[in-house]
């Protein structure tokens, strides 16, 4: 092994290492693990996607299992959202968000709620049109803020069909986001929100199982409807 | 050879070319309407103010008819015309006149950008302001101005809003429809309708607080 191999060997560890020590304390208390997907090491095929990259964790379940206050709590809002026993519910803990998006196959619409990594609460909430895979727009949440109270932004993104991770590129690392039930991905920014004009843009990148880069894209998203 | 049909053809030829070229003139026309009209709009500072009454509130909504739907949208003039008709649907980036549902409310209620903010704040007709709540934010009650509203006892300038539209009601009727103003969609625009929100449990009311009149 060359100095070169393993200065990158190393690196990759202290990078997943990293990564696990921000999700563990960043999620704290209520970081969904198990369940299909789960993450929180970076997965082997994305270790040459270039600078810090952190990974967060999801959780595929039922409507029964959620918390009761976040996120059932939140769910509570839709009042046109009746959960049954084919509501499958995806809830995400981030490096700087957590989420919980539900879809009913009684019901065309895509329900989510937000929270900050830290907080009990939601802090915002999205509906999206949700039909024969396609959604009407990334329902764009710029309500939430970190714990220096920067704004976030939240929104949907909708996974190619090979798609198995999806990244978000922020100044400072990569966050990457496990595709999980069959679902549109919920993923933040911290630098891409224009809180002034509501709206945020995201660097996505979409990688397939294997390593490769099926799409990459500076999506572009308001609040809207 | 008979000369007729040739002269039918060429004729009906120099028809074509003329429909196609008036039409393509006219959208040229349009796209040059609508760019002049999104360069006016702007991203100025609100006007904070001390009072805010239901029928000043009332004004500002009715400035905003006949001004058309833009999805995402907050900027409009004062012509009765919508400069960008026939938008592509839900999309945000293509600019266009006019509010949606949460952005006309958001305008009308005079809210600030900062949810922690319960003023009043007078935004520009022509400031590009969505404001950072959609419907189901609005019914859920969130930012600190907007509360959840008994639908009974909600009067002018209060608000119907279910998880995708939100109506703020124009004038309340004893038939059990209300006259709701509101952006309702690209083909509606913003204008003022019968509806029966306050009957559909799909619906919750929302109430601006701090109304000084």
């Amino acid at each position: 092994m060359d100095g070169l191999t393993r200065a990158r060997g190393r690196c990759a560890v202290t990078v997943a290492a990293v990564a696990l020590a921000l999700v563990a304390g960043g999620c704290r208390g209520h970081s969904p693990h198990g369940g299909d997907g789960a993450h929180a090491r970076v997965p082997a095929p994305l270790r040459s996607v270039p600078g810090r990259i952190l990974v967060g964790s999801v959780r595929v379940g039922g409507f029964a299992e959620l918390r009761p206050r976040f996120p059932r709590g939140c769910l509570r809002v839709f009042s046109e959202l009746a959960p049954s026993a084919s509501t499958r519910v995806v809830e995400r803990a981030g490096i700087l968000g957590r989420s919980v998006t539900v879809a009913d196959p009684h019901t065309p619409w895509l329900y989510g709620c937000d929270a900050g990594v830290r907080s009990p609460a939601r802090c915002g909430s999205a509906v999206g049109a949700w039909r024969g895979g396609r959604l009407n727009d990334p329902r764009l949440d710029v309500l939430c803020d970190d714990p220096k109270g920067k704004h976030l932004g939240a929104a949907w993104v909708v996974p190619l069909r090979r798609t198995r991770w999806i990244a978000v590129r922020e100044r400072d690392f990569t966050e990457i986001y496990p595709v999980a039930g069959r679902l549109p991905v919920r993923i933040w920014t911290r630098d891409g929100v224009r809180y002034e004009r509501s709206s945020a843009d995201f660097e996505v990148t979409q990688f397939a199982a294997d390593g490769t880069r099926l799409a990459h894209e500076k999506l572009h998203t308001a609040v809207a409807g | 050879m008979n000369r007729t049909p040739r002269l039918e053809l060429l004729l009906r030829a120099r028809v074509v070319f003329l429909a196609a070229f008036l039409g393509a003139l006219s959208l040229v026309a349009a796209r040059a309407a609508l760019g002049a009209f999104v360069d006016q709009c702007n991203y100025n500072a609100p006007t904070p103010s001390p009072y805010m009454t239901r029928d000043g509130s009332l004004t500002v909504a009715i400035v905003a008819m006949y001004e058309g739907y833009h999805w995402g949208g907050g900027c409009w003039n004062d012509n009765d015309v919508d400069e960008g008709p026939n938008e592509p649907l839900q999309t945000v980036s293509s600019g266009g006149e006019g509010g949606d549902c949460s952005g006309l409310t958001f305008k009308v209620w005079r809210e600030s950008l900062d949810k922690n903010d319960g003023g009043h704040y007078q935004w520009g007709r022509l400031r590009n302001v969505h404001g950072p709540y959609n419907a189901a934010m609005f019914k859920a009650g969130d930012g600190v101005p907007n509360a959840a509203y008994s639908k009974v006892d909600a009067a002018i300038m209060d608000a119907f809003a279910s998880d995708s539209h939100i109506g703020m009601i124009y004038q309340r009727a004893t038939s059990g429809a209300d006259q709701i103003v509101e952006a309702k969609c690209e083909a509606c625009g913003t204008n003022i309708f019968t509806r029966t929100y306050r009957a559909d449990s799909s619906y919750g009311g929302v109430r601006r607080m701090g109304w000084t009149g």
